[in-house]
């Protein structure tokens, strides 16, 4: 159940959030829903390239205009129209109606003999123009196009021949100059439309993952900060707020802990956060197993490792240890919030790095793969709700709604301490496993629907806590 | 060394030389051609009438594809210039073009004088000043045109 400390490995808390284990039956994750579709950016391609069509049509302008337009609305197609008929959109993009018929044309690349290029002074000969025909060299244009690309500027691509010329560089202008140049504005018109669609489209977090979540209008209508979604690469995450996934709790609450929180893991050493000292021999013990039931080799004192206090003090209840009951000292100095604070995030780092840790149990010898595809998947996930529903408690006041969500904690800490011992044991127990497997998921959905849909009165000393 | 940077103020430089646009005029410091001193005569028939205002503009090798640092070495009272005398002007910033040369650079400036743009304020009471009271915000000005000529 423990190892004395002697790894070298370096935990990184950074990453500790990035959890890859696999659930086999998240009813939040599940993605055979009417709420989402996994997209990629093609797919958000064809969406922009019907959008524009479809201004392009109305207005019977070139599609590379109509493309400037929706992008300088922020794709508002309603916004565009109204204010186009009314003759003001063409102004925004600093152009005129005359302008606009002289962009029908696209630019082309001419030879001409040897002249200064107006932007480099250099001579050339292999030029570029607009259609307004006013001519600068093709190396010129070609910086100053790239460079207006890697800025994400589109709108302000104007004529380089001239410097009162009003005419703006298209889509069909870069095309003609090179096919980098047309990729380029095609990737940079996408992401407009990915960014200015930010309600319907969630491009997944994941790291190098190209996927998009498409939200259905039934969900874009909703609070998203309930819904969790994981993308095809396995990447779990939050709609609301595209961090890490935090239920029970929501994005505003989960992000305020994060910052005090984050800060504190940040500042500790590998040592803190890892190991702690035996409370009766004071020995330096890292744990490398998921159950809190510790017992020291050195002098074989029995405690748990959340609490610190022995072990059968709890006396197969956990209220105590879930419950934060403030030292007299505590209570009436300027400390309480800090008290509380390590109070939780010890709580919250435990089964944190539980949720992870439990992945490894099936390293061990457990044959029936039943139990591995259900038991150990539904305590990771078990701890990891935990995990948050320490923040909820750290967060909120004392009432009766605390008192039974502390109980519910109590509750499915001691099962899930239980199938932890069970999946670490020799004993290939697997009926046992389920059950308590099953017994987890309901209580754990319950007490997710329980701390949603509780009106939580917060509490204004842990809200404005900020570490020292 | 002749880089495009250079090659372009050197023709810059002859362009403000052969052909002087009213009221302005510029030129590198001797040893630097990326260093430029320049000076804006404040428009006729504006409360910066006859001031000479004292200009820095410094270039790098981006030039132009990317814009100078202007800035004024003269006391401003001005809407869009802060304190420190670096100014706030689209043309120098977003709305930038490597059409731009150094005379359009300072007949912008120029003009943005007597037209300032309230909306985006780098000198808050200047601008305040500006739109509700016209005549204080004038003697303000003169102030600042008398110290351009020690």
């Amino acid at each position: 159940m423990m190892s004395d400390t002697t790894s070298e490995d370096h935990y990184e808390f950074s990453d500790q959030f990035d959890d890859d284990f696999d659930l086999q039956d998240p009813g939040n994750f599940d993605s055979d829903n009417n709420y989402f579709n996994i997209v990629n950016m093609e797919h958000v391609k064809a969406s922009e390239r019907r959008t524009v069509a479809e201004i392009a049509d109305l207005f019977s302008i070139m599609v590379p205009m109509s493309t400037i337009l929706l992008m300088a609305y922020f794709w508002n197609r309603e916004k565009l129209s109204e204010e186009y008929i009314e003759g003001r959109a063409l102004a925004k993009v600093g152009l005129t109606d005359a302008d606009l018929e002289v962009q029908r044309k696209s630019g082309q690349k001419v030879q001409c003999s040897p002249r200064t290029c107006p932007i480099c002074c250099d001579t050339y000969t292999r030029g570029f123009q607009l259609a307004c025909k006013h001519t600068a060299c093709i190396k010129c244009y070609e910086r100053y196009l790239g460079e207006k690309l890697s800025s994400g500027d589109l709108l302000s691509t104007r004529c380089l021949g001239q410097h009162d010329c009003r005419l703006v560089a298209t889509l069909d202008d870069f095309r003609e100059l090179s096919k980098d140049l047309e990729s380029g504005y095609l990737e940079k018109t996408a992401a407009s439309y990915l960014q200015s669609h930010s309600s319907s489209f969630k491009a997944c977090p994941g790291p190098g993952c190209t996927s998009i979540i498409e939200l259905t209008s039934s969900l874009a209508m909703l609070d998203l900060d309930q819904y969790m979604v994981e993308c095809s690469c396995g990447k779990r995450f939050c709609l609301g707020c595209k961090n890490d996934w935090h239920l029970p709790i929501k994005c505003d609450l989960a992000s305020r802990w994060m910052n005090i929180n984050g800060e504190r893991m940040k500042n500790n050493l590998w040592l803190d956060k890892n190991t702690k000292p035996c409370p009766k021999c004071e020995a330096r013990i890292e744990r490398t197993e998921g159950c809190n039931h510790m017992k020291c080799r050195t002098c074989h004192f029995e405690y748990c490792w959340m609490c610190m206090q022995e072990w059968s003090a709890h006396n197969g209840m956990f209220f105590k240890c879930v419950h934060f009951q403030p030292s007299a000292e505590a209570k009436h100095s300027g400390r309480a919030t800090s008290a509380r604070l390590k109070h939780y995030s010890i709580r919250f780092d435990s089964n944190i790095i539980d949720s992870r840790r439990d992945v490894n149990v099936r390293d061990l010898t457990f044959s029936s793969q039943q139990v591995l595809n259900k038991a150990v998947p539904t305590l990771s996930y078990t701890r990891r709700i935990l995990a948050w529903t320490y923040v909820l408690l750290f967060y909120v006041t004392g009432s009766n709604q605390k008192t039974i969500l502390e109980t519910s904690v109590s509750d499915i800490e001691s099962h899930a301490e239980t199938l932890a011992e069970l999946l670490a044991g020799d004993e290939q127990a697997a009926a046992p496993c389920l059950e308590l497997s099953g017994y987890l998921e309901t209580r754990v959905e319950n007490l997710i629907t329980h701390a949603l849909e509780t009106n939580w009165k917060l509490d204004r000393n842990s809200l404005t806590y900020t570490p020292s | 060394m002749s880089t495009t940077a250079r090659k372009r103020l050197m023709r810059d430089f002859k362009r403000i030389q052969q052909d002087p646009t009213g009221g302005v005029s510029a030129s590198p410091v001797p040893e630097d051609i990326l260093m430029w001193n320049a000076v804006i005569i404040g428009p006729d028939d504006t409360p910066f009438e006859d001031g000479t205002f004292r200009l820095i503009l410094k270039f790098d090798e981006s030039y132009p594809t990317k814009p100078p640092v202007v800035r004024f070495l003269s006391e401003m009272f001005h809407p869009n210039v802060y304190p420190s005398g670096e100014l706030c002007l689209d043309i120098l910033q977003n709305r930038w073009s490597p059409t731009f040369d150094v005379s359009a650079i300072l007949t912008s400036i120029q003009s943005l004088l007597n037209d300032p743009n309230t909306a985006s304020p780098a000198n808050v009471e200047a601008a305040n000043m500006f739109r509700d009271h016209r005549s204080q915000y004038s003697k303000r000005v003169r102030e600042t045109v008398e110290k351009s000529w020690l």
